[in-house]
């Protein structure tokens, strides 16, 4: 039987799964960012920084949000509180991420134009 | 006007549409003229707006559409001879092996191209408990899974042969492999989410459902929380489809026929479909003299909530009634 409780994520309700993974991807953006800042302020090794995968992390922190923004939208309607908190604050950090890294992006760019 | 089923069945049955430009008069038994209904200006004061308006469809009970019984498309005697039809076929087939659910799981993964009514009425013809097989007088069950078993298993090998042959991997500097990752991750979880088998339950002996994922029970309750209904969405010219939805409370809803223009067909099916299976069927609209309500919640007729009219108005349940 305990092979089938590690599928117990698939009965949870409608809506938390998306909520967990928005929050996952949220720890993922979270560390990228991170080492992004260190590289940016501290170490100066401006070529470590994650230029190469722009595109995919922007979509990936538009379909985080996404996501949780549909998982609120499921703990609203299952009127759970502590539901809805995980949700809300999901789609809290999710919003705070993406402005963080278009604010690096723009840094970054700003940077790249060598104005100094 | 084609002529349609006629109004002499009794009050038991499902209340048919009536010939001509009468309406069903709901537990009056009798059909009333009613010629300011086919017309599209604002309704007689016994009509109510819909709660979900749709500025397309102006609120009379039947949809602006042209009449399906005078275009070339729809056979006039359709529903007629579809009842006859039906009504040659053996009952539905009583079995108790479970080798007979065996090909059957699959029968709800339609295309959405050949999903119309035809084939749903075809399917009707040998089964008239369609999609339900019939266990026990009074006892149905569905087992299924869910489409996205092969929607999620498609997209998963789509983006796995394009990450293993490389070939959206750099676009112009950027790695772009990252989405074929992506398209990975959500396929695989499609397609283990939907790998449990689904199990739905209509049992009329002890009047609950139950509904349980591979074995699990998800939600069982009273039968008045288990419906067929027609879904209405229309595009931006005014043309309305229809849509014949199973559903419940805590139920995956269940599309049996999608995006058909023909009312009267999906009307009729619907209402024989809730009538072998004797649950209750919902019109499109939230008010209208349609609805078929075989099942009440408990304590319907002392409850404060639904309130008897005096025109014979049935209202659809509203969420806080159906709360169990």
């Amino acid at each position: 039987m305990r092979w089938r409780d590690r599928f117990a994520v698939l009965y949870f309700p409608q809506g938390m799964s998306l909520s967990a993974v928005s929050l996952g991807l949220f720890f993922i953006h979270l560390s990228v960012f991170a080492s992004d800042l260190n590289n940016f302020y501290f170490t100066h090794h401006y070529d470590r920084m994650s230029f190469q995968y722009t595109i995919v992390l922007i979509f990936s922190h538009v379909i985080s949000i996404c996501w949780a923004a549909m998982g609120s939208l499921f703990a609203e309607m299952a009127e759970n509180k502590n539901f809805q908190w995980f949700a809300m604050i999901s789609l809290m950090l999710n919003g705070i991420m993406f402005f963080n890294r278009l604010s690096l992006e723009f840094l970054s760019i700003q940077y790249r134009e060598e104005n100094h | 006007m084609g002529s349609v089923s006629s109004c002499l069945r009794s009050s038991e049955h499902c209340q048919p549409s009536c010939a001509g430009g009468s309406q069903w008069g709901g537990l009056a038994g009798k059909c009333t003229p009613v010629t300011e209904a086919w017309s599209t200006e604002k309704p007689s004061r016994t009509w109510h707006r819909p709660s979900r308006t749709h500025s397309h469809c102006p609120p009379v009970p039947r949809p602006p559409c042209p009449p399906w019984s005078l275009s070339e498309r729809a056979p006039p005697l359709w529903p007629a001879a579809l009842d006859t039809l039906l009504s040659q076929v053996p009952k539905g087939k009583v079995s108790g092996l479970p080798t007979a659910f065996g090909g059957k799981r699959f029968q709800l993964w339609a295309l959405g191209f050949f999903c119309t009514e035809r084939h749903l009425a075809k399917r009707l013809k040998s089964n008239s408990f369609y999609p339900f097989t019939q266990q026990q007088p009074g006892v149905f069950v569905l087992e299924y899974y869910l489409d996205t078993v092969w929607k999620g298993a498609l997209l998963f090998l789509i983006c796995f042969t394009l990450v293993s042959t490389n070939f959206l991997k750099q676009v112009q500097k950027q790695q772009t492999w990252g989405f074929s990752a992506y398209g990975m991750g959500v396929g695989l979880w499609l397609l283990v989410s939907s790998l449990p088998r689904r199990r739905l339950v209509l049992n009329h002996t002890r009047g609950m459902y139950h509904f349980s994922i591979q074995g699990r029970t998800v939600c069982q309750g009273p039968m008045h929380l288990v419906y067929m209904r027609l879904a209405l969405s229309s595009d931006a010219y005014g043309r309305c489809f229809f849509q014949l939805v199973l559903g419940g409370h805590k139920l995956e809803p269940l599309v049996l026929v999608q995006m058909s223009e023909r009312y009267e067909q999906m009307e009729y099916l619907g209402r024989r479909m809730a009538q072998k299976l004797n649950i209750n069927y919902f019109d499109y609209l939230a008010t209208s003299y349609r609805h078929v309500v075989r099942h009440w919640p408990l304590g319907a007729s002392f409850s404060p909530g639904i309130v008897q009219r005096k025109t014979r108005i049935y209202e659809k349940p509203s969420a806080s009634e159906l709360e169990v």
